[in-house]
C-alpha cells in the first residue's frame, strides 16, 4: 500500500469518527455566552436533549417561539409519549408536518389547545401569558390559578395583564413556581411575544421545580446590632432584613424599581405624581392653622389584604405611623430627605394615601417606610394610638436646612407629644431583637452571639419561602472560608476578603463558586482647586482657582493618567478591585462609558505630555508649574492600612514621571470632622459611597453652592471646591428633575465635565465577594449595593 | 489580716475612680461618632446636633465622664452607641458567658501543660525530655496566633473536618439536652483553647522550670533529702509549695485573661468574646461599652493583685498581714 493512500485511508477513517462522534453536550452557542442569564437553563436542556439550537452554534434566545415549536418543548418537558393518529385532529398540521406528533400529544395532555375552526396555527407565535398558561397546566396548579383574587406579580406593568391571566400570571412569579422571568424596566410583558430564551426557562422550571424545604445557613460575617431597620445601618442587619421585611417599592442592583407591597409605582407619567407647575400650586391650611403651598402630590397604594407575619392586616395607617417614627424627637434616628419634606398625608380607604410635599424631591420615588403599629400599640404604648384621616406635618425647617423636631407639629398635637415623648420606649423596645415584619420568612429566634434563626411565613402574599429555616451565622473571614470548603455554609454573604476569593479562584474548591462584585463605595482624590490658606470667601462660578498647583487642570489630568489602578488592585487587594473611572454605577443608565475609558486611562507618556503642553516644565527630573512651582503636594488620609499601601503604590508612579507625592495619615474624625468641612487639605483620599444604586445623587458634593465658604456658613461637601457654570445647570437638573429620564441625561453630560475638570480623582471601586455553594439557586447580585437576600423568596437548594 | 483587707479595698475604690477618669479622658480623644452621618449628604447638620444632644455630645467631655459614673452607680453603664436599645451592660452580658467559658478552659489547660512539663523539666534538667519540652515552648512563644489558629483551622476543620469552622455552638443544638449541649460545646471550643493554652504555656512553664531550678538548689531541700525523705515527699512538699511564690502571682495577674485576653483567636475562631467586643466598640466609638470593657479589666487587674498578695499569705508562711 503506497503512503499516500495510507494517509489518505487514514485521514478519511478519522474525518468519519469526527462525523460520528454524539454531539457534545458541552456545544457552546454563540450567542448565549456564560454570562447570559438563561445560559444555565439552556445549556441544561440542550444536554438533555429536550431543546436544539437553530444550527449547531447558535440558538437565537432572542427569536420568537411558534406553537407548534412550544407544543414540541412541552412534550419534550413532560416527556410525553408522541401520537401520531391516523387522521391529523388539525387540517395544517398533517402528519407530514415536522411537529405532527408533538403537538397531537400536547394537545391529546389537553396542555395546548386548537382554534374553533379545526386548526392549530403551527406557525403563529405565542404569547408569554400563553405560555406561562400552558406551563400552569402542564404543572397541575390551575385551580391555585384560579384561586388568586388579586393580581400580584412585582411588576411595572401589572395593568397591562390580560383579565383571563390574572391567576396565571399571578403564580407564575411565586417561589415554587417561577416560570417567568422579567423583562429590562422589570416588566411582565404578558402580551409581548415570547422567546426562545424564555421558553427554555419555562420548560426548565417544569423539568427542574424549585424544591421546597432544607436548612439555608449563610455566614454574614458580623452579628447585627438590631433588628429594629430603621435604628441601624449595619450591612449584616440587612441581609437579615431582606428576608423578613418587604418595603413598598424596593430597587436591585439592575437600578430597577418596582412596586412590591404597593400596587402601583407612582410616575410622573401614570399621574399618580403630579408636580405643580410654578405659581399653581393649591393653598391647604394645616391643622395648626398655618397655610401652606405643596409643590407635589404623590398617590400611593398598598396591595389589599397583605398580611403582616403574626396575620393582622397592613393597613396604611402603617405608612404613616412608620413614617412618624422618623420624625420625632427623641429617636436617634436621622430625619432624612425626603420625611423632612411632608406636608400631609390623607388616608383614602384602608390601603391609599395622598400625600402632600413642601419641596420637590425624588426621593419619595422609594415609596414611604412602613412599621406593624399594632405590634407597638400592644408592646410599647399599651394603648392604641390613632392616626387620622388627615395627618398634618407642620416641620420647623432651620434656615440651614435642619429639621427640629421640638419646635414642630405633627398631627393633632396630643397624638405627636405623645409620640414625641416614646422615643426612647420605642428604641429599646423588643423589636429590636424580635422583630415582627412582613415577608417570605419571618422572625424566629435569635441566640446571641452564634446565629438568628427564620422560618417561612405561610401568610407571604407571595407564597412562603423555600427554604423550612434560614440561618444567619456570624462567622468572622477564616471561619467563613472554612464553613465554605466544609460545606456547613451555604454561602458567605459579606465580609468574604479580596485574598480569600482570590484562594478559592485560583484553588478552586468542586461544587464552590465565588462571585466577586463591586460596591457602591470608591476610594479616591478630592483635590482642593483653592489655597487652603487663602480661600475664596464666597466662592462662584468665575470666581478664580487658586492653589499654586492645583489650579490647572492639566497638573488635575496628569495625576490621572500617570496612576496604575490596575496595578496598585494587583499589589494592594490582589487585584480584587476594579479600577473606577466616575461616580455612576455601571449597571446603571447614568454612567458614561466614554468618560470612564478615560478617567481609568494608565498612560505615563500621555501624563508628562499634558504638563508640558500646559507649560509645565521638567527641571532636575521634576516637574514645575509654568510659574516654577515645584510639583510636591501631600495627600491627606485616614489611618486605614490599605490606604497607606495604596499611597505607598501610587507615590512610586508618580515619581516614575517626575512628580513628588507625600502623604500623611490623620483619625476619620480630624478628617471629616475638622480638615474636609474647612477645606484644609490639598488632596484628600477617601470614599464616597451612595445610598441608592439608582441616583448617583451629587448636587451637595459638586454645585458650586456647596463649597464650604465664609459666605454659606461652611455648608457642603464640595470640598474641591469646584465651580462651573455649566456643571452646575446640570447638578440642578439631576437634583430637581422629578423626570427620571431627564436625571439620567443631566448625569451623563455632568461626567464629561467632571472628568475633563477633575474635582475628583477616581481611584478604584471597594469589592465585595460572595461565596457560595453550586447548588444553591437564584442568588442574583452583581453590585455590592446593601442587600443581597432582595430575591431570597426565589432561592432554593437543587 | 482583716484590717488588711479593709485597707486594701478601701484603696481600691480612689485608685478606680482615678483610672475610669484617665480612660474616659483617652477614649475621649476617639473624636465623635457621628463620622459616618456628616459624610451622608441626605441628613443636615442641624439633625446631626440634635442627634449629638440625644447622646450628650453637646457636652465636654468631662461633663459626660459625670453622665456616665451616673449611669454605671445606677447599674446600667451607660446606653450603647452600636447596639441600639441597649445599655453597655446588657452587650457585655451578651457576650461574657462565653468568653469565661473559653478564657477558664485556656487557663486550665494551659496550667495542665505548664506546670507538669516544668516541674519534668526542672527535675530532669537538660534531658531530651527537658529539650522536647523546651522546644515545645519557644514553638508556642514563637507562633503567632493569627497564624497557628488558621492552620489549625485549615487543617482540623477545612480539610480533616473534625471540628466546626468557628463559633461556639451549631445552631439549633439549643434545643437538645444538655450533655449533646456539652459535647457539641466542647467540639467548638477545642481548637481555640489548645491554641490560646499552648500559645501562653510556654510563658509559664518557663518560669514554673526556673522558679523550681532555683528552690531545687536551696540547702533545705539537701536537708529534706539528708533526712532520708522520700524523693516524692521532697519535691511536692518542701519543693513544690515554695516554688509556687512567683508562679501565683503571674497567675493572680492574669486574671482578666479569663474573660477576654484574647481578639485574635477570638477573631479566627468566630468565638463572640470580650476581646473582639472591645476591638468592635473601638471601631465603632462605642464609648459605653469600651468603658465598660476597660473598667472590667481594671477591675481585675486590682483584684489580681489583691488575690496574689492574699496567696502569698498561702503559700508563703514567712509572709502576713497584721
Amino acid at each position: 500500500m503506497s503512503k499516500r493512500l495510507f494517509v489518505c485511508m487514514l485521514v478519511a477513517v478519522m474525518s468519519i469518527g469526527i462525523l460520528l462522534m454524539p454531539v457534545n453536550a458541552q456545544v457552546k452557542f454563540t450567542d448565549v455566552p456564560v454570562t447570559h442569564w438563561a445560559y444555565e437553563y439552556i445549556s441544561k436542556l440542550v444536554a438533555d436533549g429536550i431543546i436544539k439550537g437553530l444550527t449547531p452554534t447558535t440558538y437565537g434566545p432572542e427569536r420568537n417561539l411558534t406553537r407548534a415549536e412550544y407544543a414540541t418543548l412541552i412534550s419534550g418537558a413532560k416527556k410525553l409519549t408522541i401520537i401520531k393518529p391516523a387522521t391529523p385532529t388539525f387540517a395544517d398540521v398533517p402528519p407530514t408536518h415536522w411537529a405532527y406528533g408533538f403537538v397531537e400529544a400536547a394537545v391529546k395532555s389537553g396542555y395546548l389547545k386548537g382554534y374553533p375552526d379545526k386548526s392549530f396555527k403551527p406557525n403563529n407565535p405565542i404569547t408569554r401569558a400563553e405560555m406561562a398558561a400552558v406551563a400552569v397546566k402542564a404543572r397541575g396548579i390551575e385551580k391555585e390559578a384560579e384561586g388568586v383574587k388579586d393580581l400580584i406579580a412585582l411588576a411595572n406593568d401589572e395593568e397591562a395583564v390580560p383579565a383571563w391571566a390574572k391567576g396565571i400570571i399571578t403564580v407564575a412569579y411565586r417561589p415554587l413556581y417561577q416560570f417567568l422571568n422579567y423583562r429590562t424596566g422589570r416588566m411582565v410583558a404578558a402580551n409581548a411575544l415570547a422567546n426562545r430564551a424564555e421558553a427554555a426557562l419555562i420548560i426548565f422550571r417544569l423539568r427542574y421545580p424549585p424544591k421546597m424545604g432544607g436548612t439555608l445557613t449563610i455566614d454574614i460575617h458580623q452579628e447585627p446590632a438590631t433588628l429594629f431597620g430603621m435604628l441601624d445601618s449595619m450591612s449584616a442587619m440587612y441581609q437579615v432584613l431582606g428576608s423578613i421585611y418587604d418595603t413598598t417599592i424596593p430597587s436591585d442592583w439592575r437600578g430597577e424599581m418596582w412596586p412590591q407591597m404597593d400596587k402601583v409605582r407612582p410616575t410622573l407619567e401614570n399621574g399618580k405624581w403630579v408636580v405643580y407647575p410654578s405659581g399653581k400650586e393649591p393653598e391647604i391650611t394645616l391643622v395648626t392653622g398655618k397655610k401652606a403651598k405643596p409643590t407635589m402630590k404623590i398617590d400611593y397604594e398598598l396591595r389589599p389584604n397583605l398580611k403582616w407575619a403574626d396575620g393582622k392586616l397592613v393597613t396604611n395607617k402603617d405608612v404613616v405611623f412608620g413614617t412618624i417614627l422618623y420624625l420625632i424627637k427623641d429617636m436617634p434616628v436621622a430625619s432624612t430627605d425626603p420625611y423632612d419634606k411632608l406636608l400631609r398625608i390623607e388616608l383614602v380607604g384602608d390601603y391609599k394615601i395622598s400625600t402632600y410635599w413642601r419641596k420637590n424631591t425624588y426621593w419619595p420615588q422609594f415609596g414611604l417606610p412602613l412599621y406593624p403599629k399594632h405590634w407597638f400599640e400592644t408592646n410599647v404604648f399599651k394603648r392604641t394610638v390613632d392616626i387620622p384621616v388627615t395627618t398634618d406635618f407642620d416641620l420647623f425647617i432651620d434656615s440651614d436646612g435642619s429639621y427640629l423636631a421640638e419646635k414642630s407639629v405633627i398631627g393633632n398635637k396630643a397624638l405627636f407629644d405623645y409620640l414625641n415623648g416614646q422615643g426612647n420606649a420605642i428604641q429599646t423596645s423588643a423589636y429590636n431583637d424580635a422583630p415582627m415584619n412582613i415577608g417570605p420568612y419571618k422572625f424566629s429566634k435569635w441566640v446571641r452571639g452564634s446565629h438568628i434563626e427564620l422560618v417561612p411565613d405561610p401568610n407571604y402574599f407571595m407564597g412562603r419561602g423555600l427554604f423550612d429555616k434560614v440561618i444567619y451565622r456570624f462567622l468572622e473571614t477564616e471561619g467563613a472560608l472554612v464553613g465554605i470548603i466544609s460545606k456547613t455554609l451555604d454561602m458567605s454573604l459579606i465580609g468574604f476578603s479580596d485574598d480569600h476569593a482570590k484562594v478559592l479562584r485560583e484553588r478552586p474548591v468542586k461544587g464552590v463558586k465565588v462571585v466577586s462584585m463591586p460596591s457602591v463605595y470608591w476610594e479616591h482624590w478630592t483635590i482642593n482647586y483653592d489655597d487652603p490658606k487663602k480661600l475664596p470667601d464666597d466662592p462662584k462660578p468665575g470666581t478664580p482657582y487658586n492653589h499654586p498647583l492645583f489650579k490647572y487642570i492639566a497638573l488635575r489630568k496628569a495625576l490621572s493618567y500617570a496612576i496604575d489602578r490596575k496595578a496598585v488592585s494587583n499589589l494592594v487587594f490582589y487585584g480584587g478591585r476594579e479600577p473606577c473611572g466616575g461616580y455612576a454605577l455601571f449597571s446603571t443608565a447614568a454612567k458614561n462609558a466614554e468618560v470612564i475609558k478615560d478617567a481609568t486611562l494608565y498612560d505615563p507618556v500621555k501624563a508628562e505630555k499634558t504638563l508640558a503642553d500646559a507649560g509645565f516644565k521638567k527641571t532636575g527630573g521634576i516637574w514645575h508649574t509654568p510659574e516654577g512651582v515645584k510639583v510636591d503636594f501631600t495627600v491627606t488620609t485616614t489611618v486605614r492600612a490599605d490606604r497607606r499601601t495604596q499611597l505607598e503604590v501610587i507615590k512610586e508612579q508618580l515619581a516614575k514621571v517626575g512628580i513628588i507625592m507625600r502623604f500623611e495619615q490623620v483619625s476619620g474624625a480630624i478628617l471629616f470632622g475638622t480638615l474636609t468641612p474647612s477645606r484644609q487639605f490639598d488632596i484628600a483620599h477617601f470614599a464616597w459611597g451612595q445610598n441608592t444604586i439608582v441616583e448617583p445623587g451629587g448636587y451637595t458634593l459638586y454645585h458650586s453652592s456647596a463649597i464650604p465658604s465664609k459666605a454659606n456658613g461652611w455648608q457642603g461637601q464640595n470640598y474641591s471646591g469646584w465651580r462651573n457654570a455649566e456643571a452646575d445647570k446640570l447638578a440642578e437638573i439631576f437634583n430637581e428633575d422629578l423626570n427620571a429620564k431627564n436625571r439620567n441625561d443631566a448625569y451623563f453630560k455632568h461626567q464629561v465635565f467632571w472628568n475633563r475638570d477633575v474635582p475628583e480623582l477616581p481611584l478604584l471601586w471597594w469589592s465585595a465577594h460572595t461565596a457560595l455553594q453550586e447548588n444553591l439557586k437564584g442568588y442574583d447580585v452583581g453590585i455590592d449595593v446593601g442587600t443581597h437576600t432582595w430575591n431570597i423568596m426565589y432561592w432554593y437548594r437543587e | 489580716m482583716k484590717n488588711f483587707l479593709i485597707r486594701r479595698i478601701l484603696t481600691l475604690i480612689p485608685l478606680l475612680l482615678l483610672i475610669s477618669f484617665i480612660i474616659f479622658g483617652i477614649i475621649s480623644l476617639m473624636g465623635d461618632p457621628f463620622e459616618q452621618l456628616r459624610t451622608n449628604p441626605r441628613i443636615s447638620p442641624g439633625d446631626i446636633l440634635r442627634i449629638q444632644k440625644l447622646w450628650g455630645f453637646d457636652k465636654p467631655w468631662y461633663m459626660r465622664y459625670f453622665f456616665w459614673l451616673r449611669s454605671m452607680i445606677i447599674g446600667e453603664w451607660g446606653l450603647s452607641l452600636t447596639t441600639p436599645g441597649k445599655n453597655a451592660l446588657q452587650v457585655v452580658s451578651f457576650k461574657l458567658p462565653v468568653s469565661i467559658q473559653y478564657g477558664t478552659a485556656s487557663l486550665i489547660l494551659e496550667l495542665l501543660i505548664a506546670l507538669p512539663l516544668g516541674i519534668y523539666s526542672a527535675l530532669r534538667k537538660y534531658s531530651l525530655g527537658d529539650n522536647i519540652a523546651t522546644g515545645l515552648v519557644f514553638f508556642g512563644l514563637s507562633m503567632p496566633t493569627f497564624f497557628f489558629g488558621v492552620v489549625m483551622l485549615m487543617t482540623f476543620s477545612a480539610a480533616l473536618g473534625w471540628f466546626p469552622p468557628g463559633g461556639f455552638m451549631t445552631p439549633g443544638i439549643e434545643t437538645e439536652p444538655f450533655l449533646t449541649q456539652l459535647v457539641d460545646r466542647i467540639r467548638h471550643l477545642f481548637l481555640p483553647v489548645v491554641v490560646l493554652a499552648l500559645v501562653s504555656a510556654g510563658g509559664v512553664l518557663r518560669y514554673v522550670r526556673t522558679s523550681f531550678l532555683e528552690v531545687i538548689n536551696q540547702d533545705y531541700i539537701r536537708t529534706a533529702r539528708a533526712k532520708g525523705l522520700s524523693e516524692k515527699v521532697v519535691i511536692y512538699k518542701h519543693a513544690l509549695r515554695n516554688a509556687m511564690i512567683p508562679v501565683v502571682t503571674l497567675l493572680a495577674l492574669s486574671l482578666p485573661a479569663l474573660i477576654g485576653g484574647a481578639t485574635i483567636t477570638e477573631t479566627v475562631f468566630s468565638i463572640p468574646g470580650i476581646g473582639r467586643l472591645l476591638y468592635q466598640a473601638i471601631m465603632g466609638h462605642d464609648y459605653m461599652v469600651v468603658m465598660a470593657v476597660l473598667m472590667m479589666f481594671a477591675i481585675l487587674v486590682v483584684l489580681g493583685n489583691l488575690l496574689a498578695d492574699i496567696l502569698y499569705a498561702v503559700v508563703d508562711p514567712r509572709v502576713s498581714y497584721e
